[in-house]
């Protein structure tokens, strides 16, 4: 057989003939071997917690970006919002008005 | 105590207990044209039946792959059976955000196949006419296959003496109905590494053929 025999063509075609197929009493053996060994063999073991993440995550992202735009939403608020400088109140001296009249010395 | 540590708990958040009871594998069982995702997940919760349904479904394919990559009907059906049994033990990490379950299915075969074909070949390789009297014929027709029987021998000879990815390669890219994006995943190889590793097996072949003659 020379190179020119198995050209891409031919050599495609022969394989497709010369690949081997299995009978259809293999699979049938096949599928009763593994459903023994299945019934004998303990369950799967439980997703793991990345799985159980990964699998929980899209459900997660509706509330994700909720949570996202109303700690924004704060953020812009504390930022815009004027702060108002008012006197504490433990230091307010309600007599304090009097104190500035020009006589309120001359009683103490 | 507050009144909310008093109250029981909900069914999702008492499963997080330690101390609740383990629940019974569901019976229920899966409709035959569930798509295997579902019936993964049926399984992963520990429906046989919904696992038989995958085996009866892909079983073939998964046979046909281990034998193309190691060309002996007994160590293919063990390593069909192996390659199941452990997608039965893994259901649970089984993620189909990842990849399609014919995907994950694939690459645990083809590993397994290529890990017996190189474990057989340093044994002592079985590659020889005796593999090849092993195959099945592949074709209903006596007459069609006298016409090709020379040249299909050589050809078997010739894929026999191949490295076992560049089988795995070839069994795949000619495995009807699975598309070059899936073979490569199954190979884990993009889809232009593929077409690399399947010319040089092409390669192979041919120089294998040449020799033959």
């Amino acid at each position: 057989m020379t190179r020119k025999h198995w050209e891409d063509d031919a050599l495609e075609a022969a394989l497709r003939r010369a690949l081997p197929r299995p009978d259809a009493a293999a699979v049938a053996r096949l599928e009763a071997a593994v459903a023994r060994r299945i019934a004998r063999s303990p369950l799967p073991a439980p997703p793991g917690p990345l799985v159980r993440l990964r699998a929980g995550l899209p459900e997660l992202i509706p509330a994700g970006w909720g949570a996202l735009a109303a700690a924004a939403g704060c953020a812009v608020w504390l930022g815009l919002h004027p702060v108002t400088h008012a006197a504490p109140q433990a230091a307010y001296d309600p007599l304090g008005p009097l104190l500035s009249l020009p006589v309120a010395g001359e009683f103490l | 105590m507050p009144l909310f540590l008093a109250l029981p708990l909900p069914p999702p958040l008492a499963l997080w207990r330690r101390d609740a009871p383990a629940e019974p594998a569901p019976r229920r069982m899966m409709p035959e044209t569930a798509e295997d995702e579902a019936l993964m997940r049926a399984a992963a919760g520990g429906d046989r039946s919904a696992f038989g349904l995958l085996v009866h479904r892909h079983g073939a394919r998964v046979l046909r792959l281990a034998l193309r990559v190691l060309g002996q009907p007994a160590e293919a059906e063990e390593v069909a059976q192996e390659a199941l049994l452990r997608a039965w033990q893994a259901a649970g990490s089984f993620d189909p955000g990842r990849a399609r379950f014919t995907t994950w299915l694939h690459r645990i075969v083809v590993n397994l196949a290529i890990d017996r074909a190189r474990r057989l070949a340093t044994a002592g390789p079985r590659t020889g006419p005796e593999a090849l009297e092993a195959w099945p014929d592949p074709g209903p027709d006596p007459e069609a296959q006298a016409a090709s029987a020379q040249q299909e021998a050589g050809l078997r000879a010739a894929l026999a003496r191949l490295a076992p990815k560049y089988r795995a390669a070839i069994a795949l890219a000619y495995e009807e109905g699975l598309s070059g994006a899936e073979a490569a995943a199954a190979l884990g190889l993009s889809e232009r590494a593929l077409e690399g590793v399947l010319y040089r097996a092409r390669q192979a072949l041919r120089r294998h053929l040449e020799e033959g003659s």
